[in-house]
C-alpha cells in the first residue's frame, strides 16, 4: 500500500516539480520589460517645453507668463527618479519649491522659521504637509537642493537642478532619485507633496502654487499631493494620460510588390490624438520582424509611411499575409499600439 | 541443470532480439536522416507557416515531429490506435479579420493509420489560403513508422488587379520518420518534396523543400518536453505535463515566442486551449475540441 501511493503521489510531485522549473527556465529567459513600464525620462535642463499636460500638476497661468509670476507646477517619474518642474520667470527674485516626501507620514517639519538655511519665514498649515526636502534658486540661478533635518538645520544634497528662461516654457527643472528622498524603500501607496513660492530677501512673497486660500505668505495653508502608487505595488506607478490613442489607420489590405507599377508598396497612414513618436514594424504571420520605420508627430494628425514589401536586406518578402504593428509612444512615456493584417500577392 | 540454463537462454533470447531490433531500426533512421538532411536545406515556403492541426501542439511550443501521439501537419509518420478527431479555431494577435480553422480525423486501420487535415486561413474576404492533407503511416519496424502525406493547396485572392490569379491550386508530398522508444521518440520530416513554383500573380516564387528534426523525451509517466529543429530556424521547444487527472498544461517557445496551454479532459471530449505570447504583436488564441 505503501509503495503503491508513493508511486502515485511520487509521481505527481515528480512531474510538478519538472513542470515547475521548466516554467522557472523559461520565464528566467524570457526578455523582460522594463520594471513597470513605460515612464517618463526628463532631461534636466531648464526647458519645460517636452513636460505633457497631464504632468501640469498646478495651473497658475492665470497669471499670464508675466516676470515673477509662478505659471505651472509639473511633477512626474520614472523608476529612478522623481523630477519636478516650475514654470516661471524672476527678475531681482528667487524661488523656493517645498516637497514632502512622504505626505501623511511623521517625518519632516511644518515651522521653517528658524532654519539656517533659505529662512524665507515659512510656516506650513495645510493637513499632512511637513516638507522634508526643499529647492532654492535666486535670481534664476541653477539653485541647489536640500534636506530638511530638523527645524533649524538643512543641508544640501546631490541633484541635478538647471533653469533656463531663455526658452519657450522658462523654469526650473530638478532631478531627485527616489533612494535619495526615500532611503528605506519605496513604500506601498506613497504620496508627495509640493509647494512653491517666490521670495524676496526676506520672505516668501509675490505668487505662489498653488495659491494660498485662507492665509497670507509666508504661512502657507495649501499643497498639491500627487499620488505615485495608486496601486500600492511598492513602485512608481505608470504614468498615463487618458486620451492617448490611435484614432484610426488607413492602408489597402492587399499590395503586389512586383515592380509593375501597379499597387507596389503600401501606404501606411496613422492619426494620432496627440505629438507621439511612432514605430511601424511588420512581421510574418508566424511573429519574425521584417521591416520597421519610425516617424515623428509633433502634434495630433497623422503619418504616412510607405513599405515597399521588401525585408531588412532589400530583398522583396514572399507572398502571404504579414502583420503591420503600429507603436507610438507620448511624451510621457505611454505608449499605445495596433495591428493590422496585410496580404502580400505578386 | 543444463537443460534449465537452456530454458533461460532461451527466454531471455527474445528480448534480446527485440533489443537488437531496436538498436537496428534506430542506426537505419539515423543513416537515412543524414542522407536525406544532405540533399534538403532550403526554407520553407512563406505561406502555410501558422496553419494549425491541433490547438495542444502551439501551447507546448509547437513541436511535433518527433510526437506519437498529436495530428499534425509536421510528421506523417504518426500512427494512431484508435480513432480520434479535433477541431478549432485561432484567431491571430487580435485582428478580428485574420483567423484560421482545422479540421483533423486519425483513422487507424490493421496495419496503418490514416490522417486527414483540413485547415484554413482567412484574412477578411479578400486573401484565403487553404491545405487538405491526406497521410498514410506504416510501421516498418516495431519502433519505426514511415509515413506519407499528399497535401494539397488552394490560395483564394479577391480580384484586387489585372492579372491576379483568383484560386491558385497546387500539391506537394511530404515523407517522414519516427522512431518510438520508451523513454524518447526521434523523428524527421522531409516536407514540399516535388513542389513546383507558384504564381499568384506575375512572379513565380519556389515552394522549396524542408527538412526537420524533432526529438521528445519521456521521463515520467505524464511528462513529455520536445524539440523541433529546422536548419536556419529557431528551435520550438517546451513542456507538457498531466498535472492533474483530467488537466494538462503546457508551456514552451515557438519561434522566439512564448506559448502556454492547457487541455482539460470532458466526458467523452476534451478541451484543448493555447496562447502564443508575442512581445509586439500580442496574443494569438488557439482553441480546439477533441475526441480524446
Amino acid at each position: 500500500m505503501d509503495g503503491k501511493l508513493y508511486a502515485v503521489f511520487g509521481n505527481r510531485i515528480m512531474r510538478l516539480c519538472f513542470f515547475s522549473s521548466f516554467v522557472f527556465c523559461l520565464l528566467f529567459l524570457m526578455p523582460q520589460d522594463a520594471a513597470g513600464g513605460p515612464y517618463h525620462r526628463i532631461s534636466v535642463d531648464g526647458n519645460l517645453d517636452e513636460w505633457a499636460a497631464g504632468e501640469k500638476i498646478v495651473n497658475d497661468s492665470g497669471d499670464g507668463e508675466v516676470m515673477n509670476k509662478i505659471d505651472g507646477l509639473y511633477v512626474t517619474w520614472d523608476a529612478d527618479n522623481l523630477y519636478m518642474g516650475i514654470n516661471y520667470k524672476v527678475d531681482g527674485y528667487g524661488i523656493l519649491l517645498y516637497l514632502d516626501s512622504d505626505y501623511g507620514g511623521l517625518s519632516g517639519q511644518s515651522d521653517l522659521t528658524q532654519i539656517d538655511t533659505w529662512n524665507k519665514g515659512a510656516k506650513f498649515s495645510a493637513d499632512g504637509f511637513k516638507p522634508d526636502f526643499m529647492y532654492g534658486s535666486w535670481d534664476g540661478d541653477d539653485g541647489n537642493f536640500y534636506e530638511i533635518r530638523s527645524s533649524v538645520t538643512a543641508s544640501w544634497i546631490s541633484a541635478p537642478c538647471a533653469t533656463d528662461f531663455s526658452s519657450d516654457v522658462p523654469g526650473t527643472e530638478i532631478a531627485v532619485r527616489w533612494d535619495t528622498l526615500l532611503p528605506s524603500g519605496f513604500p506601498p501607496g506613497t504620496r508627495i507633496a509640493v509647494f512653491a513660492a517666490l521670495c524676496d530677501g526676506l520672505s516668501l512673497a509675490i505668487d505662489a502654487a498653488p495659491n494660498n486660500i485662507l492665509v497670507s505668505l509666508p504661512d502657507v495653508d495649501t499643497c498639491t499631493i500627487v499620488d505615485c502608487d495608486s496601486d500600492n505595488d511598492g513602485r512608481p506607478d505608470r504614468l498615463s494620460s487618458s486620451d492617448f490613442t490611435i484614432s484610426s489607420i488607413r492602408m489597402p489590405k492587399l499590395f503586389s510588390p512586383n515592380s509593375d507599377g501597379l499597387n507596389d508598396s503600401l501606404a501606411i497612414t496613422v492619426a494620432i490624438s496627440q505629438s507621439a513618436d511612432v514605430q511601424i514594424k511588420a512581421y510574418s504571420i508566424e511573429g519574425k520582424k521584417v521591416w520597421q520605420a519610425t516617424g515623428r508627430l509633433s502634434e495630433a494628425g497623422e503619418l504616412t509611411v510607405t513599405w515597399a514589401g521588401r525585408d531588412f536586406s532589400g530583398d522583396f518578402l514572399k507572398n502571404g499575409i504579414y502583420i503591420v504593428n503600429i507603436r507610438a509612444a507620448n511624451a510621457s512615456g505611454e505608449e499605445v499600439y495596433e495591428n493590422k493584417a496585410v496580404a502580400i500577392i505578386k | 541443470m543444463k537443460d534449465k540454463k537452456q530454458k533461460i537462454k532461451a527466454k531471455q533470447c527474445p528480448k534480446k532480439l527485440e533489443m537488437r531490433y531496436s538498436v537496428f531500426s534506430a542506426v537505419c533512421a539515423l543513416f537515412l536522416i543524414f542522407n536525406l538532411s544532405f540533399l534538403i536545406s532550403a526554407k520553407a515556403f512563406a505561406a502555410f507557416e501558422m496553419h494549425p492541426a491541433s490547438a495542444r501542439l502551439p501551447g507546448r511550443g509547437g513541436w511535433s515531429i518527433a510526437d506519437d501521439s498529436l495530428s499534425s501537419l509536421d510528421n506523417s509518420a504518426l500512427s494512431f490506435d484508435q480513432f480520434n478527431w479535433e477541431a478549432g479555431r485561432v484567431n491571430f494577435y487580435g485582428i478580428s479579420e485574420l483567423n484560421g480553422g482545422f479540421l483533423s480525423l486519425q483513422i487507424p486501420s490493421e496495419n496503418n493509420s490514416i490522417n486527414f487535415i483540413y485547415s484554413t486561413l482567412k484574412f477578411s474576404s479578400v486573401y484565403r489560403e487553404s491545405i487538405y492533407s491526406f497521410a498514410l503511416a506504416r510501421p516498418m519496424t516495431k519502433n519505426l513508422n514511415a509515413g506519407l502525406r499528399l497535401n494539397a493547396y488552394q490560395i483564394d485572392i479577391t480580384d484586387f488587379e489585372d492579372g491576379i490569379e483568383p484560386r491558385t491550386l497546387y500539391s506537394d508530398y511530404d515523407f517522414a520518420l519516427l522512431f518510438k522508444d520508451k523513454y524518447f521518440n526521434f523523428g524527421v520530416s522531409l516536407q514540399s518534396l516535388s513542389s513546383k513554383s507558384v504564381r499568384l500573380k506575375r512572379v513565380e516564387e519556389s515552394a522549396d523543400a524542408a527538412i526537420s528534426y524533432g526529438v521528445m523525451f519521456k521521463p515520467v509517466k505524464g511528462a513529455v518536453f520536445g524539440l523541433d529543429y529546422e536548419p536556419g530556424r529557431p528551435i520550438n521547444g517546451g513542456l507538457e505535463v498531466e498535472v492533474a487527472d483530467a488537466l494538462k498544461c503546457a508551456i514552451g517557445l515557438r519561434q522566439n515566442i512564448f506559448t502556454l496551454g492547457f487541455s482539460l479532459r470532458l466526458p467523452r471530449c476534451r478541451l484543448n486551449f493555447s496562447a502564443l505570447l508575442h512581445n509586439d504583436l500580442g496574443e494569438t488564441y488557439f482553441i480546439s475540441v477533441s475526441g480524446i
